[in-house]
């Protein structure tokens, strides 16, 4: 009974886990790196989907932790060519301090500023890897990067590659749904519910909240740091606010608090441009058929309620209004 | 003297919202402090539950300082605060939600004990345990949150405005059960803008002005006096 309900709930997850499993048997080169990009947005999609889903606050600056991600292990083999197994705590501690580092207002404020505060701070992370010249050589970016190391065993296959990825997308979905079913979690879930009820029930909101951004740039340091390896080179450029939205959209596409939808979110931004490619007519213009796609999806999903479309704008007015009659009461 | 409140200053930024206020609790009763809007009420509770800190003044429970002590040593002492606006968590379940109440409850016994009390006290509720908190009415979702905080074992439990956005006759039931949760042995400290209801079943209340205390009594006292009549209850 009780196995059959885990089997129903992960079922989604193992059908896609089992699907990407044996798909290198039938793909070619290029199919199988598309692949491997969706398995790496997927570690870094539901990482955010952790912060988002369960902790209840939208960054809009993950970027950050991938590139730190990322750079950590490149500047590491630049400086002291050292390989991908030796780099991984590092690569780990660093992005985990970033999310602390990033955690420490965010238990002081809520909307917008939430916003404005992870917005800037991955400007400020890209900020300074364009300009760390003698770290990370600036807006050249650091090439050559060789395949993942580990322990003295080269990837210099792209199937192996794809094989370790999922490996940790596997463990990624594993970890953040025992996370979930925790103590942990539901306090989580509890504070983003309502904070103030939280507090008064004698919830420490400080801690939870720099548990759930450490924890969460951990796994998207983790998929940067698996991409740097992948692309050979990293460059300022690549980690862009659009790396940010593109992982906030795949969250958004497969429902918040839900991990296997966000894979499901992750391969379907990635394929489907490559697969949009073909099309003569279509490719023209499938930027706009990728935006179409995803408003439908959406729509589906009732992520944007369209037939409620009214109801959710009768409730942002008065939940505004509540807003400001509080404010008023508590002077 | 359950709880002694010595000159509390607290300010919201440069805006000062309590300006010394004093008062005391005496176990076992029902102490109630009325007053308009931004009287300084909820900020008093938000103080003495500690969310927010005092600049100035000295709070002790049972003999003990805590004007320094965290909100959640607070709630293990049994100084549990119900608050503003029916702050239930909408996506928990009700269960869940009876449960989050019992966080710093560590005896499983003593929380299944709270859990059946609860349900006799409200048994509105007890049908609803696995429906999502979000989707009870009004009363029920102020009902769960009295609930929740009495999950806690509330020595005292401080409760603000609990007949807010109310029909007059769930306040009555409210304040019913409050009377009802007093006599089984908690101590409640009640802050209303119903003035009405909330001297009705108060031992003592204060009235509170731009955050200072400008009158106390007994509730009998008050529901007579003159001011109080003009102000508060629309005499």
């Amino acid at each position: 009974m009780k196995n059959t309900a885990l089997l129903k709930k992960h079922l989604l997850f193992i059908i896609i886990a089992v699907s990407m499993l044996v798909a290198p048997l039938f793909t070619n080169a290029y199919q199988l790196r598309i692949l491997i990009s969706a398995a790496l947005a997927m570690i870094f999609a539901m990482s955010l989907n952790l912060l988002m889903g369960i902790g209840g606050t939208v960054s809009f600056g993950h970027a950050a932790f991938y590139s730190i991600g990322a750079y950590t292990t490149a500047v590491l083999w630049y400086h002291f060519k050292t390989p991908y197994s030796t780099n991984f705590i590092p690569v780990i501690l660093i992005t985990g301090l970033a999310g602390l580092l990033l955690s420490l207002p965010m238990s002081r404020i809520t909307g917008r500023y939430v916003t404005i505060i992870t917005l800037s701070f991955a400007e400020i992370v890209n900020l300074i890897i364009k300009n760390w010249d003698p770290v990370t050589l600036g807006q050249m970016g650091i090439v050559g990067i060789p395949s993942v190391n580990l322990f003295g065993h080269v990837l210099k296959d792209k199937r192996e590659f794809f094989y370790l990825t999922m490996l940790f997308v596997i463990l990624t979905y594993i970890i953040m749904n025992w996370l979930v079913d925790s103590k942990l979690g539901r306090n989580l879930r509890a504070i983003s519910n309502d904070a103030i009820a939280a507090e008064a029930m004698g919830i420490k909101i400080f801690p939870y909240k720099v548990i759930v951004f450490t924890i969460s740039a951990i796994f998207a340091g983790i998929a940067g740091s698996l991409y740097a390896h992948l692309m050979s080179y990293v460059e300022p450029a690549t980690f862009n606010a659009n790396l940010s939205f593109e992982c906030i959209s795949m969250v958004v596409i497969g429902g918040l608090g839900n991990f296997a939808g966000t894979m499901v979110g992750a391969l379907f931004l990635k394929i489907l441009p490559e697969y949009l490619r073909q099309f003569e007519f279509l490719f023209k213009y499938r930027m706009i058929a990728y935006g179409l796609v995803l408003v439908i999806v959406m729509w589906i999903n009732h992520s944007i309620p369209g037939t409620k479309l009214k109801n959710a704008i009768s409730t942002r007015i008065s939940a505004l209004f509540r807003k400001k009659s509080a404010e008023a009461e508590e002077v | 003297m359950l709880l002694e409140v010595n000159n509390l200053h607290t300010y919201y930024g440069n805006i000062k919202a309590l300006r010394g206020v004093s008062f005391h609790v005496n176990e076992g009763e029902i102490l109630s402090f009325i007053g308009a809007n931004g009287a300084g009420k909820s900020t008093l509770m938000n103080t003495l539950a500690g969310t927010l800190k005092p600049k100035q003044g000295q709070i002790i429970f049972q003999g003990e300082d805590i004007t320094k002590m965290s909100p959640r040593d607070r709630v293990r002492k049994g100084f549990i605060l119900c608050p503003e606006g029916r702050q239930i968590f909408p996506k928990f379940t009700v269960e869940e939600n009876l449960l989050m109440g019992a966080y710093t409850v560590q005896d499983k016994n003593l929380i299944k004990q709270n859990y059946n009390k609860v349900f006799e006290l409200f048994p509105q509720i007890k049908d609803r345990q696995k429906q999502m908190a979000g989707t009870l009415s009004g009363g029920e979702q102020q009902m769960l949150a009295i609930s929740r905080a009495l999950m806690g074992n509330p020595h005292i439990l401080m409760l603000d405005e609990p007949s807010l956005g109310l029909s007059p006759i769930l306040v009555e039931q409210i304040f019913a059960l409050i009377e009802e949760i007093n006599k089984q042995g908690t101590t409640i400290l009640l802050v209303e803008q119903n003035a009405m209801a909330a001297l009705e079943i108060s031992n003592r209340a204060y009235v509170l002005e731009t955050g200072e205390i400008t009158l106390t009594g007994t509730g009998k006292e008050l529901l007579e006096n003159e001011m109080v009549v003009k102000s508060y209850l629309g005499g």
